[in-house]
């Protein structure tokens, strides 16, 4: 987060309904947070490409429309970007060694369950946002 | 595959005061977990490699990285772990009092997941060790 404890996050769920839902656990915290969210992976790449050295955090799907979560890593491959965690219904070991290949910081497959899956969004925000810093 | 029932931890850190907090911290946590200190550089990478007396070390699911240690330091740790294919889906969190930019970018470079400098005031210190142990215990050991 920047010096005025803004948070920006970008967030790129094609699921409208669990975006709503991880939108408003990573809004609860005291730090201001700017969430945008991407429907789409032509949706999500428009918005890195225009403003990928500004978010603190990148909380990604795999299985989007348009362009899946791999091809917008690899069309943004290179550039700096702040931290990569992936969200994603797949725990597929392919899937986790591609995303490492492609630098993400980290793969999360989305647990069953609301419970587990607000505690869990509700880690990413308490460690990814309020605690690790990124490479400017 | 074989689940094991307790996470191993590696804490690579040669401050015992900051050991120690580690230590307290993560005990409050609801998953069974063991962690396995080292204090220095080369005894990180004996460790990882599991040579001579660390023959027998387990093979961490965790590593927890200071980047000021002696011997070796952080860097050159994580070098070798870049280098050691069983290690390569651990994460590693660098975690240490360093906040200057090329730090944090080499850290990143050499493939650590994230960096996280340790916090001056104590409360916050615990709670950074509270959303270690939540995300990457409670969390991701949890998938």
């Amino acid at each position: 987060m920047d010096e005025k404890g803004i948070a920006r996050v970008l967030l790129a769920e094609d699921n409208a309904a669990e975006a709503r839902l991880f939108k408003e656990i990573l809004g609860t915290i005291d730090t201001e947070i700017e969430i945008s969210i991407a429907k789409d992976g032509e949706d999500a790449l428009k918005m890195l490409l225009e403003d990928g050295g500004d978010y603190d955090m990148i909380l990604l799907d795999i299985n989007m429309p348009k362009k899946d979560g791999f091809e917008v890593l690899e069309s943004v491959r290179g550039s700096k970007l702040p931290p990569v965690i992936i969200l994603t219904t797949s725990d597929s070991e392919k899937d986790i060694q591609k995303a490492y290949d492609m630098n993400a910081n980290c793969f999360i497959t989305k647990p069953a369950g609301l419970d587990k899956m607000i505690e869990t969004v509700a880690a990413i925000r308490k460690f990814w946002i309020e605690n690790v810093r990124r490479a400017i | 595959m074989y689940e094991k029932e307790t996470v191993d931890i590696l804490l690579v850190e040669d401050n015992p005061g900051d050991v120690r907090l580690m230590v307290e911290g993560f005990k409050e946590g609801k998953i069974s977990h063991e962690i396995h200190t080292v204090n220095d550089g080369e005894a990180a990478i004996d460790f990882l490699g599991r040579k001579e007396k660390y023959r027998h070390a387990a093979v961490p699911d965790l590593i927890l990285l200071d980047l000021k240690i002696p011997r070796k330091n952080g860097f050159e740790v994580l070098e070798f772990i870049n280098k050691q294919n069983e290690l390569s889906e651990t994460p590693v969190v660098v975690l240490t009092s360093s906040e200057a930019e090329e730090d944090i970018l080499r850290a990143y470079e050499l493939n650590a997941n994230c960096y996280v400098t340790k916090p001056l005031d104590i409360d916050r210190y615990v709670v950074m060790i509270k959303s270690i142990e939540e995300f990457w215990i409670t969390v991701i050991r949890n998938q």
